[in-house]
């Protein structure tokens, strides 16, 4: 204690020094520290030389700290939620996706279902037209046939008209030669009795050269008009010769087959007609095709059926038109007899 | 002189082929029909005009319009598509229908008598033609309206088709109605439409089979009212019933002959083998008409009552047999597929509705029994129970919907598409009666 007393300035020196010192060197090592451990700052003797300033530094670091902290947490928070973002996307995408697929595997079984109904209704379709294809191309046969016949028909009366001719002209020339020979002998008679009786051979010459020009001009009249008929006949020829030729490109054919196709179109046949029904419906129709008259023939049709038969031609009434007007035909014998 | 002479005999002879050729082009065409379209035909049925104090009582049109189109043959106009309705014949015009697409056109009016009489006249009109086609008048009660409507339906449809309607005729069937535990089986007969029903008979145990007396009288059916199958006749309008056959074993599948005399049935008279047999109804004495080992069934009458069809298993899967109604040889009829079974023979006599079995589905088909050809009538999965209309042009059946049992009807031509009846409950068994 004498010591301490005696040397007290000294050793109040002495221990302000180390205080200095040791606050200098806490100060540095807090420098030198603030960035790893600023909590665990062992200087606490510090605080009693200057504490203000060491705490507002402590403060500082540890807001730093806490703001850096703030930050990361902040960060972590941000991936977290963007991560979060993400999964949602993804399972929002995954859905719509799954959605999608599920309309794209409806569409494909739509569409399989509807190609396969087009394949079934194409399929239809072509056995439909095969058919009517058949049935026309029968009908066509048919009708070929018939007109066949026909022209033979008409080949042998044409034969058969060539041969009366050739008679009837042999005839005419055997006549003419007769009538050749009388009429010489005639002449002959006439010179005699001109000889014998000249003067009323004269007079009679004047009444019969009278006669004669009566006659010579009735017969140019006559001639005349058998001309004119002539005429019309060739024109007539003419006409002939196109409804020939119409009936030779097939266009009968078709003026037949449109008509019957029409007729067809608009018949219901009912029930009760029976099994082996062949009806003959005679039809008249006016130039345009308008249904004017009709009548039936032999016909094994029941009431109903006859009633249906006349429906079906007036419903396809006006009948259709051929392309060649000559081909026309005002007289229509329609055949009712449906193939079993 | 000469050469002029000679120009008239050839202008005779030119004229005399002119003649013939001109001859020949105005011969009558001739023009084949060998084909008709299969469409319903257009038909307009006017409101019936009504002349009274109060208001219209029915609406016969509607009926008969609704009966037309059923039938498949008719396609009638919608009453919004009628812009001309005219009650009074007098101020008919025929183009106007004829523009509307009106192959025929029928209208009608009736007046009252009395409180609950009135008379009633229907005309029908061929737009084509131009002709009146019917002129009917009927007196009519507020009793029998709807029957009235039908009735109409059949002269129309009778003018039109030249065949028989069926609209007055009736249906009887089987209804199961009750859930799991309080099953109740009726059996009703109803009108060809669905409408105007009424049960005949009504039962715990299931009713089964039932089958119209030529003369739409009585209908027999099966009941196991007594837990073992039998066979009861029940008068429709007294309702008094007896029984006809219970022997041990299985009575079943009945079937009037059609001189109403006999009843085909089957019977296993307690050996286990299912065989038909004729009963004769006077004296109830019964002749067994087949005896294989196999099951024989379903017995139905030919149209002239001296065979009868069946259904038998003996070539290892069901087939249709006929045998005579006196027993003997039986001869097999249905060969196309595995598997036909319950004929009913139609009007006409020369086919049969039976049950055929498609590639596992059960389908109505029709079979010609003299050349074993096949019609198939529905494409369904699970139809069964044919029976033909009485003017042979329809065919009812019994089909599932939703799980249900319903009745449909098709085209007997196969042309139609089914349709189906409206129906509750569980319904079964369809027989059509014959004509009134």
């Amino acid at each position: 204690m004498k010591f301490i007393k005696e040397n007290w300035s000294a050793i109040l020196f002495t221990i302000l020094v180390h205080a200095v010192v040791l606050a200098l060197f806490a100060v540095n090592i807090n420098f030198n520290r603030t960035i790893t451990k600023p909590a665990k700052t062992p200087i606490v003797q510090a605080q009693v030389i200057n504490g203000a300033a060491i705490d507002a530094e402590v403060k500082r670091q540890e807001k730093l700290e806490q703001d850096k902290l703030d930050a990361e947490m902040k960060r972590q928070k941000d991936l977290e939620d963007k991560a979060l973002q993400a999964q949602k996307q993804r399972e929002a995408e995954e859905k719509r996706l799954a959605v999608l697929e599920e309309q794209r595997k409806k569409q494909e079984a739509e569409d399989k279902k509807r190609q396969q109904e087009l394949a079934e209704k194409e399929k239809q379709a072509k056995l439909e037209a095969q058919k009517k294809a058949d049935a026309e191309k029968k009908k066509l046969a048919e009708l070929e046939k018939k007109r066949k016949a026909e022209e033979t028909r008409l080949e042998n009366i044409k034969k058969e008209q060539a041969e009366t001719k050739k008679k009837a002209a042999e005839e005419e020339a055997k006549r003419l030669a007769a009538a050749a020979a009388k009429k010489k002998a005639e002449e002959e008679a006439k010179i005699k009795a001109e000889a014998e009786a000249k003067k009323k051979a004269e007079e009679l010459a004047a009444k019969k050269k009278k006669e004669a020009e009566a006659k010579r001009l009735a017969e140019e009249a006559e001639a005349k008009r058998l001309k004119a008929e002539q005429d019309r006949l060739l024109a007539e020829m003419a006409g002939e010769e196109n409804f020939n030729e119409a009936v030779n490109s097939g266009a009968m054919n078709r003026y037949i087959l449109a008509i019957s196709q029409t007729i067809e179109r608009n018949w219901r046949k009912p029930p009760s007609a029976p099994e082996n029904l062949k009806c003959i419906l005679n039809v008249k129709q006016l130039p345009g095709g308008d249904v004017a008259q009709l009548s039936f023939g032999t016909c094994n049709a029941d009431d109903v059926t006859k009633d249906s038969i006349e429906q079906a031609v007036f419903k396809a009434s006006p009948l259709p038109e051929p392309e060649d007007p000559s081909l026309f035909a005002r007289d229509l014998e329609v055949i009712f007899e449906p193939e079993s | 002189m000469k050469s002029t002479k000679f120009n008239v005999f050839k202008i005779v002879l030119l004229s005399l082929a002119f003649g013939l050729v001109n001859a020949m082009s105005a011969a009558k065409l001739i023009i084949p029909i060998t084909d008709s379209v299969d469409e319903a035909s257009p038909i307009a049925v006017i409101p019936f005009e009504y002349v009274g104090t109060n208001a219209a009582p029915y609406d016969f049109a509607e009926v008969i319009a609704a009966d037309l189109q059923s039938s498949g043959e008719f396609d009638p106009m919608s009453r919004a598509d009628m812009v001309v309705q005219p009650g009074d014949s007098a101020i008919f015009n025929y183009s106007d229908w004829r523009l509307l697409g009106a192959d025929v056109v029928v209208t009608g009016k009736y007046f009252e008598t009395s409180p609950g009489q009135y008379n009633l006249v229907m005309d029908a009109y061929d737009t084509v033609r131009t002709k009146k086609i019917i002129t009917y008048s009927l007196p009519v009660n507020s009793q029998n309206l709807r029957a009235s409507a039908h009735h109409l339906s059949d002269v129309i449809y009778e003018k039109l088709t030249g065949v028989k309607g069926v609209f007055s005729t009736r249906v009887a069937y089987i209804n199961v109605v009750g859930g799991f535990n309080n099953k109740t089986y009726e059996l009703i007969v109803s009108d060809v439409d669905g409408e105007n029903q009424a049960v005949v008979a009504r039962s715990r145990a299931p009713l089964m089979s039932p089958a119209w007396s030529p003369d739409g009288r009585q209908i027999a059916y099966v009941s196991f009212e007594s837990d073992n199958s039998e066979i009861f006749i029940q008068d429709l309008s007294t309702g008094s019933r007896r029984s006809v056959s219970n022997k041990e074993g299985i009575n079943s599948s009945p079937a009037f002959s059609p001189d109403g005399k006999s009843l085909a049935l089957t019977m296993s008279r307690g050996t286990g083998n299912l065989d038909v047999y004729v009963m004769d109804l006077v004296s109830g004495r019964v002749k067994r008409i087949t005896d294989s080992r196999a099951i024989d069934t379903e017995a139905n009458w030919s149209a002239d009552g001296q065979s009868i069809f069946f259904t038998s298993d003996r070539a290892g899967q069901p087939q249709i047999y006929k045998v005579s109604k006196n027993g003997g040889t039986a001869k097999r009829v249905s060969f196309v597929g595995k598997y036909n079974a319950r004929p009913r023979v139609s009007a006409d006599g020369k086919n049969l509705a039976v049950v055929h079995v498609d590639q596992g589905a059960y389908q109505i088909a029709l079979v010609n029994h003299k050349n074993g050809q096949i019609l198939n009538l529905t494409d369904g999965s699970l139809d069964e129970a044919p029976s033909v209309s009485p003017n042979g042009r329809i065919v009812i059946y019994a089909t599932t919907r939703g799980g249900k049992g319903v009745l449909a009807t098709v085209a007997a031509d196969g042309r139609s598409k089914p349709t189906y009846l409206p129906a509750e409950g569980d319904v079964r068994e369809p027989a059509w009666s014959p004509f009134r």
